[in-house]
């Protein structure tokens, strides 16, 4: 059980002694890792293998922690300690995605057994405590510590996988690339696992909390990680008087108002626009959405932050006037329009007549581009943003997107129809990649008839040629298999 | 070239009369058919000094500082003056200079068109106007015409340079989303400011919009463009070229054309929409394939032969050739069979769209109530960060690319939230801005002009829906009045609402 591995551990004394430094260095480990990604234009094939290297260090028994994105996408991982010439190869046991997180295995009986783990801290650090950072950034190949204070405790955005916010610990102490994976220490105990920076700014590094950590390592310790359930609310500040007296609110008070609920979240169909949130498990929320935790006020999604997925949280709401008590479950339906950059998992794709079709997804958008003068483009992103806001996502959990064109004169004239979002194929709605397959196995009167949203110039295939022109293309273009589905 | 045909439409004989004398006043002695004009010490060509102030978007009752910008004009008649609609675009003051002389002279717009981008001006002042001599247009232009391209440098001196005609077609303008006919002039002189002339044998064969000094070509309305704006001038209500009402896309692979049940050798394009209100809407419906116009067969690409021009894309058979109210008769291919229709070509009104363009960057109509500041959402207003769609609202911008430019039901406008000035009174709601605002008071919104009179009839507005939130804006009625009072002297606000004018 990994409770018991965080659990163990060296209490390290307040001041470090130049002895400690160097028993830390046995825990603190360079991590180097060789890494394909996906090509998201030719989703049959991945780049071609790129080599790095992060920080880690010792929680447990030939267990490391370091965050996802150092482990992510990679075909071969080596653990090697400060001043030790040895590599040890690691395998990944749990990756967090959604909190930047990963924990590392060594197989290999070998590793060191004088390397202990180090232990972590109470709790979150306050401002202007002195910290320190280990690990191995650019500049160097040795071990680097490097020094700051606790410059800021925040919610913010984890930008691995672009889309997830939780708490963050700021601090001056330089945290550069290489340093991702290693420890933030406080009197010798881990507060932090050092993950960004921020382009262009001075002094500014972010860690991942011990709430983050700990959340994760909670999680994990059945055998499988969930991730962070999602409440999928949005709250307006009820501050202004006519706001509240519309809202049947008195003049003072608190409570935030829903805006909108997440279809796919775990508030789904359990509270409703309108609704005031006027408490969650027993403390007040206040007009903006804040709570008094830890002597702090936050968001009171973080709250729901340290729930696990499968809880239950407790509101308090004013509906129409009346004031009531919501429990309800935290987990949640996957969401399919949550375009979290994906890792680690091959992407979907089908080709016919050298038409590439593949579900959107954050990764896709990112290889498309930015060209939002195009409609077609312009419209994905739309999708991606506002397609759960604006009631698009409906018997559709794909949005299916024609994503490339590998020319063939089967083809030739279907440029124009690139980055269009298909509706219907051969008469079929088509709301996942593989409704399309299936319909185009069956043409209509010798043709394949594809239907975009938005537009009535139908796609048409003769059916006939297909077979010999997606033989031809696949020799072509190498590509080993058509079709790849989940 | 043949100087005395009119531009590239049939007209009747009494309307060629009317653009001929417009265009030839003063100068009728010497445009003889056939014959090369000589160059005079006349001014033909002047300075166009604009002074312009753009409105802020955001905040429409603020205007820009004011800047200056400068091209040319070509002398059409007395005091009257031809220039590129661009160039005198949100004009404030319009001048006009004798080149080399210090004297200006404040001009008047007489007339202007965005979708051809032609401008025309007029001067009272009679000392400037005696020295002036109008410059005859050509009737047609030709690929291969040599021409001369003429402009002044800062002391006053003309430069001359040569040119040749390398292109003829149907181009985007770079200033509206329009199409007309342009040519390609490839010349050597670098030519520094819209609006210089392009002379061929002393005829004005066409007025320069651009110049692209890499590949030394001129951007060139040509003659005809011009002579059909004068003439639409001289009427007493200016007629915009006719719209086509519909889009097509080519029609060329083989396999669709089967699909469709169309020969390969009937030519045809397909036609993908039709504007509910548009010059063929009782003719064409999606998915015909459109063979025939005007009596001219359309190949699979949309190109028509053109006496004049030859190979030419439709589009100039529609708005080039014809006015608005003329008859044409179409012919096209509706689930395998041929049919033939005719229709009454109607204009474009970028006002009949959701989401108007606002090309001629009109002052928008706007409310501020309670520090909310509401106007109708404009392709402009999407723009105005300066990053193209790029920098707008997703939700916004969608609208409009998403059909925002197709006519809409007669005045239905979005109307936005554009942005909050911060208040008291509007706490909690200041960092909204690019909303969609769907109802006001409880009553759906179709245009300002609707929140306008719910405000007018219900005193004050209590309540905005906003699209995609659950929650609506509540305000205070009771203090609508101070409030108003002080949002408007805190932020300098003239007007807090111009509900009745132009968008």
């Amino acid at each position: 059980m990994l409770g018991g591995v965080v659990l163990a551990g060296v209490l390290w004394p307040a001041r470090l002694p130049a002895a400690a430094i160097e028993t830390l260095r046995a825990s603190v480990l360079k991590i180097y890792v060789t890494v394909q990604r996906h090509d998201y234009l030719q989703p049959w094939q991945v780049s071609p293998p790129g080599y790095g290297n992060g920080s880690g260090f010792l929680i447990g028994k030939r267990r490391i922690l370091t965050n996802a994105h150092v482990v992510s996408d990679t075909t071969f991982i080596e653990v090697q300690r400060d001043g030790d010439a040895r590599r040890f190869p690691a395998r990944v046991a749990y990756i967090a995605h959604d909190c930047d997180l990963a924990l590392l295995a060594v197989d290999d009986p070998a590793f060191p057994e004088d390397a202990r783990a180090i232990r972590f801290g109470e709790d979150l650090p306050k401002l202007n405590e002195e910290v320190m950072a280990l690990g191995f950034p650019m500049g160097g190949a040795r071990l680097s510590l490097t020094r700051g204070v606790v410059s800021r405790i925040d919610y913010s955005g984890y930008s691995h996988s672009d889309v997830d916010s939780h708490l963050v610990v700021q601090t001056d102490a330089a945290i550069n690339p290489g340093n991702s994976g290693g420890p933030v220490l406080l009197d010798g105990r881990v507060i932090g696992v050092a993950f960004q920076g921020v382009m262009g700014a001075q002094n500014i590094g972010y860690a991942i909390p011990l709430p983050v950590i700990q959340h994760m390592l909670r999680d994990v310790a059945d055998g499988q990680y969930h991730g962070y359930p999602e409440l999928g609310v949005h709250t307006r500040d009820t501050r202004n008087p006519a706001l509240r007296q519309a809202l049947h609110l008195p003049p003072a008070g608190g409570g935030a108002a829903v805006d909108w609920v997440d279809p796919f979240g775990a508030a789904h169909q359990r509270l409703f626009p309108g609704d005031v949130l006027l408490g969650v498990e027993g403390l007040a929320i206040a007009t903006d959405g804040s709570i008094a935790l830890d002597g702090n006020m936050v968001d009171f999604a973080e709250l729901v932050e340290r729930k696990q997925w499968g809880e239950q949280i407790r509101f308090e709401v004013a509906r129409s006037g009346v004031v009531q008590r919501v429990e309800l479950p935290l987990r949640n339906p996957v969401d399919p329009f949550c375009y979290r950059l994906q890792y680690d998992e091959p992407p979907e794709y089908h080709i016919a007549a050298g038409l590439v079709f593949q579900p959107v997804t954050r990764n896709l958008l990112g290889a498309i581009g930015g060209d939002l003068e195009n409609r077609a483009v312009h419209n994905l992103f739309y999708l991606a943003m506002f397609a759960k806001m604006d009631d698009q996502f409906r018997d559709r959990p794909q949005i299916v997107v024609l994503a490339n064109r590998l020319p063939h004169s089967v083809n030739t004239y279907h440029e124009a129809y690139r980055y269009q979002v298909v509706c219907e194929a051969n008469g079929r709605p088509v709301g996942t990649l593989r409704d399309l397959v299936q319909a185009l196995q069956q043409p209509t009167n010798g043709f394949h008839v594809i239907r975009f949203d938005g537009s009535p110039d139908p796609l048409v295939l003769d059916a006939a040629q297909m077979p010999e022109a997606d033989r031809q293309i696949g020799r072509r273009y190498e590509i080993p298999s058509m079709t790849r589905l989940r | 070239m043949s100087k005395t045909s009119l531009p590239g439409f049939d007209l009747p004989r009494r309307r060629r009369w009317r653009v001929w004398a417009l265009v030839l006043c003063g100068l009728a002695a010497r445009t003889v058919a056939g014959e090369a004009l000589a160059v005079t010490n006349a001014v033909q060509v002047v300075d166009v000094l604009v002074t312009t102030q753009t409105c802020d978007e955001r905040m429409p009752w603020r205007l820009s500082r004011p800047m200056t910008r400068q091209g040319y004009g070509v002398v059409v008649g007395p005091g009257r003056v031809l220039t590129t609609e661009e160039l005198i675009r949100q004009a404030t003051l319009v001048e006009l200079r004798q080149p080399g002389r210090a004297m200006k002279v404040a001009a008047t717009l007489r007339q202007s068109d965005p979708q051809c981008n032609v401008a025309l001006l007029e001067t009272t002042d009679a000392a400037f106007c005696r020295e002036l001599a109008p410059v005859p247009l050509a009737g047609q232009v030709a690929r291969g015409d040599q021409t001369r391209i003429v402009q002044y440098d800062d002391s006053g001196l003309r430069q001359e340079g040569t040119g040749r005609i390398i292109e003829i077609g149907v181009e985007a303008l770079p200033s509206a989303p329009a199409a007309v006919l342009t040519c390609r002039v490839l010349s050597d002189l670098r030519v520094l400011n819209p609006g210089a002339p392009v002379f061929s044998d002393g005829y004005l064969a066409g007025m320069m919009m651009r110049y692209d000094a890499q590949h030394q070509t001129g951007f060139v309305l040509p003659a005809p463009v011009l002579s059909r704006f004068l003439l639409m001038a001289a009427e007493p209500e200016y007629q915009a070229p006719p719209s086509e009402g519909f889009s097509w896309v080519p029609l060329v692979d083989a396999v669709k054309r089967r699909y469709l049940g169309v020969p390969a050798e009937v030519g045809g394009v397909l036609i993908i929409e039709v504007a509910t209100n548009g010059s063929v809407a009782t003719a064409l419906q999606p998915n015909d394939v459109l063979v025939a116009w005007d009596g001219f067969a359309l190949d699979n690409q949309g190109f028509y032969p053109d006496p004049q021009y030859g190979r030419t894309r439709l589009v100039h058979a529609i708005a080039g050739r014809h006015r608005v109210n003329d008859r044409v008769t179409l012919e096209f291919i509706r689930r395998g069979v041929r049919q033939k229709s005719a229709v009454v070509l109607q204009p474009y009104q970028e006002e009949d769209t959701l989401v108007p363009e606002n090309t001629r960057g009109t002052p928008p109509a706007y409310l501020v109530e309670s520090g909310l500041v509401l106007r109708e959402l404009t392709a402009r207003y999407l723009r105005a960060g300066g990053r193209g769609l790029g920098g707008a609202n997703l939700r916004l911008a969608h609208l409009y690319l998403a059909g925002g430019s197709r006519p809409a039901p007669a005045g239905e406008h979005l109307v936005i939230l554009s942005g909050v000035l911060p208040d008291p009174a509007n706490v909690g709601y200041q960092e909204l801005r690019d909303e969609l605002v769907t109802a006001v008071n409880g009553e759906p919104v179709h245009n300002l002009a609707e929140v306008c009179r719910i405000l007018d009839r219900d005193g004050s507005l209590t309540r905005l829906r906003l699209e995609g939130r659950g929650v609506e804006l509540a305000l205070d009625a009771t203090q609508r009045a101070s409030v108003n009072a002080r949002i408007a002297r805190a932020y300098r606000i003239p007007e807090l609402r111009r509900c009745a004018g132009a968008r």
